[in-house]
């Protein structure tokens, strides 16, 4: 028998992916995108969820806060403090002045030398009586003997 | 019918098929164009507007507190509560609840549950815990939306000098007013995208712009002197019968104001339902005619100018004449030959027009300005007046106002540019800016830290020299010491001024109601605060030597224990 063999062209040496491949490994790769995309899309809502969550705690907490700084500031307050005193049986004192006889420390200004009396003052323009006094702390211990001062409780 | 037939009518009924199913899809693409390629912005904004939200984030407005730290303004929740009725399940169960909660007869909040329209308010300004505890219950169709609502602790004591804020959240009057745009913050927004009954979906949000919280206030105010303040100016109202008034403590080398309180007031919490005349400070908003306290203003002008020395002297016949008009005195004697001393001690109208007669118009003019009267003080106090001064050149000025101004009649000033004139003659002649702010804290952005700025104070100009503010001070403790003797402080030389003015009205002066002020200062060699006390109308005695001056050594009494300030004697000898 005569004749040549067909020539066969080297590229159909290898034998290509068939078409049902090439889908199966497409619908695979559009599946992996969306269910990367679903998980990524849940992770993202279920902060988004713990995010609304803790932000209504902060405003449960912020308003806590704000109501405790309420009731702090009201019983705190000036009038409220002054009544519950005076509930308590305190009473507001005239200021009392204590009856110093002689200086406790030296005058540095020349206007004051040879001022032997500080004049201090009175409770309800009663003057104390003026005894002599070596120290600050003479004077306030018998301040303390004489008088009964005020009515704290 | 013949096969042929038959196909034939099939055809047709095909090319029908065919055309309305053409057509039909034609117009379909048609107005799918029409949309997609012609209303497409439109659309598209619309589309945005229904999926998404922008939210308004409200800024939290800053607190104000004392100089110490107590609050004595801030913000507070409130709950709106409000309902669907169309969207409620439970109703008798949930009505149940909420008659309990919100203590409104169960019949109410069932009408209100069953209610036909689609949205309805149960209750407005409800209290915390409620609203909190109302909320909890998650009800599908209720709504509870907190809300802030501004809160004055102290009540009336501070309500002048603090202001109110509305429910807008917009400040006025007081400090309130004056630093509303910083107290209030600035807003900022957050886009989120909602589901088809408006919830905001679990999704992070398209653009967010966080609000900034509004700047605090730390106010040179202390509570403990405003209480002390507030008290003996009740206590002088009742004791003498009078309308109204204010006291104000500043501390005159800073122009720190330690205290300011004004009666009658009103409760801040409860402004909406309280007379809106009441809502403005007086302090710096209430013009009145000053009268003898102006003479410290006009004895300050007269030596330092050099007109006068402390012992000019002047015969006082009880009544000089000044541009066609003749001025007395306020018993309308005479006192012969006085010094100027004797002038301020014994309250003399006519050696005050004789002084300001002898200075000139020019010179006393320009020393009143120099004073600050007729212009702002410029403290930080919304609503503030600038009094009434009038000018030689004026249409209205006239000669005679040389004289009558004088002694504080013909003028009209606010209580705070009176204390701010006279803390130039405590503080050596430098005249300082008022303020009531001593700190602002604000917080950074960024970092979230605070940041306090501290206020410094301010020196305006030199009113007078410091030795004409130093003899006048001297002259001042002769006053006390000589007239004005009910604001005596032993132990403390106090420096002061009484003031008796009548009250001008369209048709003269009210024959029956002054006045009563006085300002004065301790120690006086170096004054640690300044107090002007004025009473409306006091019945009890028209002068203010026998109600103003006991007020001032009430409240001096008691700064003095308070602040720790020795008696003179005690603390020149340390």
């Amino acid at each position: 028998v005569t004749g040549h063999l067909p020539s066969i062209p080297i590229k159909q040496g290898r034998k290509s992916p068939s078409l049902q491949v090439i889908l199966i490994a497409f619908v695979a790769l559009v599946i992996l995108f969306l269910w990367l995309n679903f998980v990524l899309a849940q992770e993202i809502e279920s902060i988004g969820r713990e995010i609304q969550v803790r932000t209504e705690e902060l405003g449960t907490v912020e308003r806590r806060h704000e109501a405790l700084l309420k009731e702090i500031s009201t019983v705190g307050s000036q009038q409220e403090m002054a009544t519950r005193a005076l509930a308590l049986g305190y009473q507001p004192q005239t200021p009392v002045y204590l009856a110093v006889p002689e200086p406790i420390a030296q005058a540095s200004s020349s206007a004051l030398a040879g001022s032997g009396q500080v004049a201090v003052l009175s409770s309800g323009g009663q003057d104390w009586p003026s005894q002599p006094a070596s120290s600050l702390l003479d004077v306030l211990a018998r301040q303390f003997e004489v008088s009964d001062i005020g009515s704290i409780p | 019918m013949s096969a042929n037939g038959r196909s034939t009518i099939d055809a047709s009924r095909l090319r029908v098929l065919i055309f309305v199913l053409t057509f039909g899809f034609t117009v379909v693409v048609g107005r799918l164009v029409y949309y997609q390629a012609f209303r497409h912005e439109e659309l598209k904004a619309q589309a945005q507007i229904q999926r998404t939200w922008d939210k308004n984030l409200e800024p939290k407005r800053g607190y104000v507190a004392d100089v110490k730290g107590h609050i004595l303004a801030l913000d507070v929740i409130e709950w709106d509560i409000s309902v669907s009725p169309p969207l409620v399940t439970g109703r008798s169960e949930l009505g149940g609840q909420l008659s309990e909660l919100l203590g409104v007869p169960k019949t109410e909040i069932a009408a209100t549950l069953s209610a036909k329209e689609p949205w309805l308010q149960l209750a407005t300004g409800v209290e915390y815990a409620t609203g909190e505890a109302v909320a909890a219950l998650e009800a599908e169709g209720l709504a509870c939306e907190p809300r802030p609502r501004r809160f004055y602790p102290e009540g009336p004591l501070f309500a002048h000098l603090l202001g109110i804020v509305n429910n807008t959240g917009a400040g006025f009057y007081g400090v309130e007013g004056y630093y509303n745009q910083q107290l209030h913050g600035s807003s900022g927004s957050r886009l989120v995208e909602q589901d088809p009954v408006g919830e905001e979906l679990p999704i992070p949000p398209l653009v967010e712009m966080p609000s900034q919280a509004g700047t605090s206030l730390i106010l040179t105010i202390d509570r403990n002197i405003q209480y002390i303040a507030g008290q003996e100016l009740q206590r002088s109202l009742d004791e003498f019968d009078a309308e109204g008034g204010t006291v104000i403590i500043m501390q005159p080398q800073t122009g720190a104001i330690l205290a300011m309180v004004s009666y009658p007031s009103y409760d801040p919490n409860d402004f909406v339902n309280e007379d809106p005349d009441l809502l403005a400070d007086p302090s710096v908003s209430k013009m009145w005619e000053p009268g003898s306290i102006f003479k410290i203003v006009t004895w300050a002008a007269g030596l330092d100018s050099g007109t006068i020395s402390p012992n000019t002297t002047f015969y006082d016949e009880g009544k000089l004449e000044v541009g066609g008009r003749v001025i007395m005195n306020w018993d309308r004697k005479g006192r012969g030959l006085v010094t100027m001393t004797d002038g301020l001690v014994q309250s003399l109208n006519t050696v005050a027009a004789f002084m300001s007669t002898s200075m000139g118009k020019d010179q006393f003019y320009t020393y009143l300005r120099r004073f600050g009267f007729g212009t702002l003080t410029t403290v930080d106090l919304a609503s503030e007046g600038p009094g009434m001064v009038k000018l030689p050149g004026d249409s209205n000025w006239f000669p005679s106002e040389l004289g009558t101004n004088s002694f504080g009649q013909g003028i009209a000033v606010t209580p705070m540019q009176m204390i701010v004139a006279v803390s130039a003659v405590a503080n050596r002649g430098t005249m300082v800016k008022p303020h009531i702010v001593h700190q602002f804290i604000s917080q950074d952005p960024e970092s979230g830290e605070l940041a306090p700025v501290a206020v410094e104070p301010m020196i305006v100009r030199r009113a007078i020299s410091q030795q004409a503010a130093e003899t006048l001070t001297n002259m001042l403790v002769e006053v006390v010491e000589q007239s004005a003797t009910r604001a005596q402080i032993p132990g403390y030389r106090v420096a002061g001024k009484t003031g008796t003015a009548q009250i001008p009205t369209p048709y003269g002066y009210d024959p029956n109601g002054t006045i009563a002020s006085f300002v004065g200062f301790a120690p006086a060699d170096d004054p640690q605060f300044i107090v002007l006390v004025k009473l409306d109308r006091p019945k009890a005695s028209p002068w203010g030597s026998q109600t103003a001056a006991p007020t001032f050594r009430a409240i001096a009494e008691r700064l003095f224990a308070y602040m720790q300030i020795p008696p003179d004697e005690m603390r020149l000898a340390q």
